[in-house]
């Protein structure tokens, strides 16, 4: 009984420690393809749909239905860019449509009623037919006018409690460098992608025909937010966003190969109207607990970023874990602990090498009812990888994509490269 | 467990294994790993490959699907040789973002010298992919893919 991890973090240094807990994990639910990922005592894990194919954010209807987004059309299992899973017969296996041929992409959620899903270019919405739980219609834009990328182009959304639509716009690079990801390159100063990208921007959440604009963005500094959630008791979103990469293929005189496998974190933070989270000018080193300058902005590996200039993170992880999704946990299914914070899927690395890589798995954050973080992070499923070490995510069995929570309360957990979807249970 | 209890449980547990497990300790067990040092003229092929393409392009060569490509069974990597130093010396940052298939950019790599990318050359379509080489990349035949970049 191993494998149950646990990341240790001062509170308010937000540094990480990869530590050991006391063994916890219950004898873990195999998959069909023999994997065991382990969770916490009292918890059971199950496979609701495998097979699917590259499903990344989901989302489950009151009614029990589970919509997924898939990144690219090409890597689904039927055709389409959604995937609706439902059990019409009641008989507890769920059966998967694919549709929306038109569409491809991560996010998305429900609305009061609604489907939104998030395309590279444009945030839509569908009516749902409730005979067949499927998009009725061509859908609307709700906000459009994205820019074309490759590199983060996906668009995670989230909805407050006022009726705003939240977007995370990706940055179109690593670093801002003036050559992209070429060694030494300086970054560009002011960095100009951060008008359009690189940021969380703010919209309403039913308007249509909204056009992106730099105008409305709500905070910057964000190189990728993949996941981020509205805490009702804080009355605010958290985020969790991908750090940069390559510090010492592109800075070998200042950082090693195993600081490079290892920095810069993964940063958790509350969301505010008008905060700079450093992105490029910074990143965090949570061995030091401290933001430091970039290197593409003259930092050397050792400069503190300027006091009070950038939010502080409310938790880090070690580099490259990719945080793939977030949510707040609303429900009331799990213990008391767990009830209002944050679970969080990691992706995994692919750009530790020649270290092993990292994450591949679901990690929680004690986060109080009123948005305060009250506990360490703690690795809750662990496991997906299927294999240790890992030196590739390509012969990775599972790599966690999105996370949803029930109308039971139970937790969703999505998988890109298995094509998976697990229900995470409290049975005691 | 309330949540004072579970930060003092995570603390604790923290504080009890920090000492016991060393992160880097635990990913350097049994591989080599490529240093700055290693980059310098004199690097070997696969030197040069563990400094400048493994992290995207993996340790074996078969890259992240939607990331990097495989070079494995790529048809670039097995082309003419001017036609693969000329890819390699140029990337493909000046590509607009619809034309490339897979989400990350390769830089360019025109830093490095003729003699340098023929070694790396050779270990990737030798070593790694298994080219039939009957034609290997040699240093002249970079020096013609950079003269015709220029």
């Amino acid at each position: 009984m191993t494998g149950f991890t646990r990341l240790t973090a001062a509170l308010g240094a937000a540094t990480a420690l990869l530590c050991a807990a006391p063994a916890l994990a219950q004898a873990p639910d195999q998959t069909a393809d023999g994997v065991e990922v382990s969770v916490p005592e009292g918890f059971t894990i199950t496979p609701v749909a495998q097979g699917l194919g590259c499903v990344r954010h989901i989302a489950v209807h009151e009614d029990g239905t589970i919509y997924g987004a898939m990144m690219r059309r090409s890597c689904a299992a039927g055709d389409g860019g959604l995937v609706v899973l439902r059990d019409p017969d009641g008989d507890g296996t769920r059966e998967a449509t694919f549709t929306g041929a038109d569409l491809q992409g991560t996010g998305i959620a429900l609305y009061r009623g609604r489907l939104y899903y998030g395309t590279d270019t444009a945030i839509r919405r569908y009516t749902l037919d409730p005979e067949t739980g499927l998009p009725a219609g061509a859908g609307e834009v709700i906000v459009g006018g994205f820019d074309e990328q490759s590199q983060h182009a996906v668009k995670p959304i989230a909805f407050d409690a006022q009726g705003h639509l939240y977007v995370s716009v990706g940055a179109p690079s690593n670093a801002c460098q003036e050559r992209m990801r070429t060694p030494g390159s300086p970054g560009l100063d002011p960095c100009p992608q951060l008008d359009r990208a690189g940021g969380i921007w703010r919209y309403d959440a039913e308007a249509t025909g909204q056009r992106h604009t730099t105008d409305r963005r709500f905070a910057t500094g964000t190189r990728n937010a993949m996941g981020l959630a509205y805490h009702p008791g804080a009355d605010r979103l958290f985020f969790a966003s991908h750090g940069r990469d390559d510090l010492h293929r592109l800075f070998p005189d200042l950082y090693t190969v195993e600081q490079n496998a290892e920095l810069p974190s993964e940063e958790v933070h509350r969301l505010v109207e008008g905060g700079d989270y450093g992105w490029p000018y910074t990143y965090y080193d949570h061995e030091k607990g401290r933001r430091m300058v970039a290197p593409e902005y003259g930092g050397d590996g050792e400069t503190t970023a300027e006091p009070g200039r950038y939010a502080e993170p409310v938790a880090t992880i070690p580099g490259h874990w990719a945080p793939n999704d977030l949510i707040v946990y609303t429900a009331q299914a799990f213990p008391e602990r767990y009830r209002g914070g944050l679970f969080i899927a990691y992706h995994g690395s692919w750009n530790r090498a020649p270290l092993p890589q990292r994450g591949y798995n679901v990690v929680f954050v004690p986060v109080s009812a009123d948005g305060e973080r009250v506990g360490a992070p703690e690795v809750f499923a662990d496991g997906f990888k299927g294999r240790e070490p890992l030196r590739s995510p390509r012969n990775a069995a599972h790599r966690p994509t999105g996370l949803a929570i029930g109308p039971d309360g139970a937790l969703y957990v999505a998988d890109d490269q298995g094509g998976t979807i697990w229900k995470i249970a409290y049975d005691r | 467990m309330t949540a004072e209890g579970a930060r003092g449980a995570a603390l604790g547990a923290g504080l009890a294994l920090a000492a016991g497990l060393g992160v880097a300790g635990l990913g350097l067990a049994g591989l080599s790993v490529a240093g700055p040092a290693q980059a310098d003229a004199a690097a070997s092929g696969r030197a040069l490959y563990e400094t400048h393409c493994q992290s995207c392009h993996q340790f074996d060569g078969g890259g992240v699907p939607n990331f990097q490509p495989s070079l494995l069974d790529s048809v670039l990597v097995a082309a003419e040789p001017r036609t693969l130093a000329a890819y390699v010396l140029q990337g493909t940052a000046d590509l607009p973002d619809t034309a490339r298939a897979y989400n990350n950019v390769m830089p360019s790599f025109r830093h490095l010298s003729d003699a340098e990318v023929a070694r790396l050359l050779r270990y990737v379509r030798g070593d790694l992919a298994g080219v039939d080489d009957a034609e290997p990349v040699t240093p002249e035949a970079v020096a013609e893919a950079r003269a015709g970049l220029d």
